[in-house]
C-alpha cells in the first residue's frame, strides 16, 4: 500500500490527523485541569477566609461558632475539612466533619512564615488552602496560627477523568469520520492518475492504442504529448515502411526486368549477381525499420497474425493438402511492429509449408521470461551441423552462399532486433523445430 | 485460356505478354488499374496476373472490386513489396497465389499452371479421361501413348473443353478464351478447330468425345468430370 500514491496521501494524512488529534487531546486536558485547580483554588479561598472571619478568641482559645456558614463543615465526612494549627502544626480547632478522620500531620507543614500570605497545593487525596495570620491570643503577643481548609479531590479528579474519556470518545469518532472523509476525497482526487495508469497498462496489453476520456487540466498535457508520443511514432513507422517499400519497388523493378532478359540469355554470372542484390536489398531495407521495444508500442495479437499466415498459407500450398495444427493461448502478444512479427512468422511458417510433407504446427505461449513460439514440421529437418551456420550471429546477407532462402535469416535479424532468440531444434513430428523467444518489454510503471 | 496482366512497368508488362503467349494463352494487358479493372469487367479471363504497387487504382483495391463482382478466375499477385503484410493483405483481398519481384518466367508459368488447375478443380498437372491424357503442364495431349500433334489453338480448345467437360460451351465463350481482345475473331474457326480435334482424338467416331449441341454449343463427354491421375 505504501507503493502507492494513495496509500502514501492516506498514510501522511492519518499520521498528521493523529497527531493533530493528540494535540488537542493534550491541549484540552490541560486547559481542563488548570481551570478545575484555579477554581478548586478559588474555592477554598473563599471557604478559608469564611473560617477566618467566624473564628473568635474566648479564654485565651480560638474558637469557632457551631454553625458555620459553609455547612459541610458541620456534615460527617462530607469532604470539606477546616483546621486551626498552629504554626508548628498542631491543630487547635478542627470542623466536625474532619471528627472521625485521622490526617497525616505534613499536610499542615506549610512554608508560610508572613502573616497575610496564603498556599495553595495539591497533597495526597486532597486540595489544601493554608492562610497564614498573626493574632493575640494570649495576652497581647501575637501568635502565627494557620487556617487550613482541605477537601476532597477525588469526585473532582474524577469528573475531569470522566470528562477526559468523552473526551477521547469524541476525538477518536472525529478521527474516523475525518480519515473516511479524507479516503473519499484521496480517491477522488487519485481518480485521473488510476485511470491514467489502467489507460497506459490498457496500451501495454494491446487492448488500446491512446489514452482516453477527461483529465484534470494538471494532467492534459501528460496524456496528450504521451498520445502525441504513440501517434508520432506508429507514423514514423508507417512513413519508414511506406518509403522503403517505394524504395523497394523502384530498385527491384528494374531488377526484374534484368532478370527476366536473362532468362532468355541464360547468363549465370549476371543472373546469379541479380539474385545477390536482390536478397541484399530485401536484408538491408527489412533491418533499416526494425523498431525498438518499448512498454508503450501497441501489443499484437500472436493468434490473429498466425490465423491470417495460415490463411494466406491455405491458399498458397493448397496442392500440398497441409494440415495446420495452432495452439495458440490467448495471453501471447507480441510487443512490437505488427509488420516485424508478420514478417518473422510469415517466413517461418511458409519455410515450414515449403519443407512439410503433411502437417504443419505452430504454438506460441507468453510465459516468463516472455513470448515463446515453436514452429513444427514434419518434413526432413534440419542437421545438427547446419543449424548453428544458420542462425550465427551477424551473419550478413551479402555473405551468403547463392540460393540459400533468406527467410530464417532475416526472421533471426529480426527476432535479434527485439533482443530475442531464435533455435533450430528436432520437431516432434519429425521435421524441423523453430524456436522464438523473446523478452517481457520493461514495464513503463510499477505493477 | 485467356489471361490479363495487368502491370504498369512497361518492360515487365512486355516480358510477361511475350512469355504467356509463348505458353499459347490468349493476353491482354492493362498499364494501369483502371484499364485493368475495364478489361477484367468487360471480358471472361481464365486467370490475372496483377501487379500490387499500380497507379490509378492499386492492386489491392483492383482485386478486392473484382472480387466483389463476383470475378471468380485465379488472382496471381505480382508485388516487388516481398514482406508478408502486403502479401497477406493481397491474398486476403481475394488473390489467390504471390510472385515476388524480381522474379522467375519459370516460377511464373509453374503458378499460372498449378492456379488454372485448381481453377478447374484438379490438383495435379496431368488429367485423364479414358483413352486421353492431358499434361497441363508440357501442353501435350496424349491418346493411349501416342502423343497426338496438335496447334496451340487446338491444344487450349481441347484443354479449355477438358476443363468443362459435361458442361455445354458455346463458341462465343471459347472464341472468348481463346483469343485475347485485340484479335480479330472468326467464329468459323472455332468449327474448324473442334473438327480437327474430333478427327485426331477419335479418327473413326467411336468415343463421341466432342458432340455438339444444337443452337448452344460443344460438349466434351469424355467422363462425367476430369480424373485425377497421379503421373505426372
Amino acid at each position: 500500500m505504501i507503493n502507492t500514491l494513495f496509500g502514501r496521501l492516506l498514510v501522511a494524512s492519518v499520521l498528521v490527523l493523529s497527531l493533530f488529534l493528540g494535540l488537542i487531546d493534550y491541549t484540552v486536558n490541560q486547559l481542563t485541569l488548570e481551570n478545575a485547580y484555579e477554581t478548586q483554588q478559588e474555592k477554598l479561598r473563599l471557604q478559608n477566609h469564611a473560617l477566618l472571619y467566624s473564628a473568635r478568641i474566648s479564654n485565651d482559645q480560638i474558637e469557632l461558632p457551631d454553625d458555620l456558614r459553609e455547612v459541610r463543615f458541620d456534615e460527617y465526612e462530607s469532604g470539606l475539612y477546616g483546621f486551626v494549627s498552629d504554626i508548628d502544626g498542631s491543630i487547635l480547632w478542627q470542623s466536625y466533619s474532619a471528627a472521625s478522620l485521622t490526617f497525616d500531620s505534613s499536610i499542615f507543614q506549610t512554608t508560610l512564615n508572613k502573616p497575610g500570605t496564603s498556599q495553595y497545593e495539591i497533597v495526597p487525596g486532597y486540595f489544601a488552602y493554608h492562610h497564614l495570620v498573626s493574632w493575640e491570643i494570649i495576652g497581647d503577643i501575637p501568635q502565627q496560627i494557620i487556617f487550613t481548609v482541605l477537601e476532597d479531590n477525588r469526585p473532582i479528579l474524577k469528573n475531569i477523568d470522566l470528562l477526559q474519556q468523552r473526551l477521547r470518545l469524541w476525538l477518536l469518532i472525529i478521527g474516523l469520520l475525518l480519515t473516511a472523509l479524507l479516503m473519499l476525497i484521496l480517491r477522488w482526487g487519485t481518480k485521473p492518475l488510476r485511470r491514467l495508469a489502467l489507460n497506459l497498462k490498457l496500451i501495454e496489453s494491446g487492448v488500446k492504442n491512446r489514452i482516453e476520456g477527461n483529465y484534470p487540466v494538471e494532467f492534459y498535457h501528460v496524456t496528450n504529448n504521451l498520445n502525441q508520443l504513440i501517434d508520432s511514432e506508429r507514423q514514423q513507422r508507417e512513413r519508414y515502411h511506406s518509403t522503403l517499400a517505394d524504395l523497394a519497388h523502384s530498385l527491384k523493378t528494374p531488377l526484374a526486368v534484368i532478370h527476366t532478359e536473362l532468362d532468355n540469355t541464360h547468363n549465370a554470372l549476371i543472373s546469379e549477381q541479380t539474385q545477390r542484390m536482390d536478397e541484399i536489398i530485401k536484408h538491408q531495407l527489412q533491418r533499416a525499420v526494425v523498431v525498438s521495444p518499448h512498454g508503450l508500442i501497441e501489443a499484437i495479437s500472436v493468434e490473429n497474425c498466425v490465423d491470417r499466415l495460415i490463411s494466406a498459407m491455405k491458399k498458397v500450398y493448397a496442392e500440398k493438402h497441409l494440415a495446420f495444427e495452432i495452439n495458440i493461448a490467448e495471453n501471447a502478444v507480441f510487443k512490437g511492429d505488427q509488420r516485424d512479427l508478420m514478417e518473422v512468422l510469415g517466413n517461418l511458417i511458409d519455410n515450414a509449408c515449403k519443407a512439410s510433407n503433411s502437417k504443419v504446427a505452430v504454438a506460441a505461449n507468453n510465459m516468463p521470461p516472455g513470448l515463446n513460439i515453436e514452429i513444427h514440421d514434419d518434413g526432413s529437418g534440419i542437421p545438427i551441423s547446419s543449424r548453428e551456420n544458420l542462425i550465427k550471429r551477424g551473419h550478413r546477407a551479402d555473405t551468403r552462399y547463392v540460393g540459400q532462402g533468406i527467410g530464417l535469416d532475416v526472421a533471426n535479424d529480426i527476432v535479434e532486433s527485439y533482443n530475442g532468440k531464435l533455435e533450430i531444434a528436432q520437431s516432434i513430428l519429425g521435421g524441423a523445430l523453430i524456436i522464438i523467444r523473446l523478452p517481457q518489454v520493461n514495464k513503463t510503471h510499477g505493477q | 485460356m485467356r489471361i490479363l496482366i495487368v502491370e504498369d512497368e512497361d518492360h515487365i508488362r512486355q516480358q510477361l505478354r511475350t512469355a504467356m503467349r509463348r505458353q499459347n494463352y490468349a493476353v491482354d494487358v492493362a498499364k494501369d488499374g483502371r484499364e485493368g479493372l475495364y478489361f477484367a469487367t468487360e471480358y471472361p479471363y481464365d486467370l490475372a496476373i496483377i501487379d500490387l504497387g499500380l497507379p490509378e487504382i492499386s492492386g489491392i483495391t483492383l482485386i478486392k472490386e473484382l472480387r466483389e463482382n463476383d470475378k471468380q478466375f485465379p488472382i496471381l499477385i505480382l508485388t516487388a513489396r516481398s514482406d508478408w503484410q502486403d502479401k497477406v493483405e493481397g491474398l486476403e483481398a481475394g488473390a489467390d497465389d504471390y510472385v515476388v519481384k524480381p522474379f522467375q518466367m519459370e516460377e511464373v508459368n509453374a503458378r499460372i499452371n498449378a492456379l488454372l488447375r485448381r481453377s478447374a478443380g484438379s490438383c495435379k498437372p496431368s488429367m485423364s479421361f479414358g483413352p486421353l491424357t492431358i499434361n497441363t503442364t508440357s501442353k501435350v495431349a496424349l491418346i493411349g501413348n501416342t502423343e497426338m500433334t496438335l496447334t496451340s489453338y487446338e491444344y487450349n480448345t481441347l484443354e479449355y473443353l477438358a476443363h468443362n467437360a459435361g458442361k455445354v460451351v458455346s463458341k462465343t465463350e471459347l472464341t472468348e478464351h481463346l483469343y485475347s481482345q485485340d484479335f480479330e475473331r472468326d467464329s468459323n474457326v472455332i468449327e474448324v478447330f473442334i473438327g480437327r480435334l474430333r478427327k485426331k482424338i477419335d479418327p473413326d467416331n467411336q468415343l463421341k468425345a466432342i458432340v455438339t449441341v444444337r443452337g448452344q454449343g460443344y460438349r466434351f463427354m469424355l467422363g462425367a468430370s476430369p480424373q485425377n491421375s497421379l503421373s505426372t
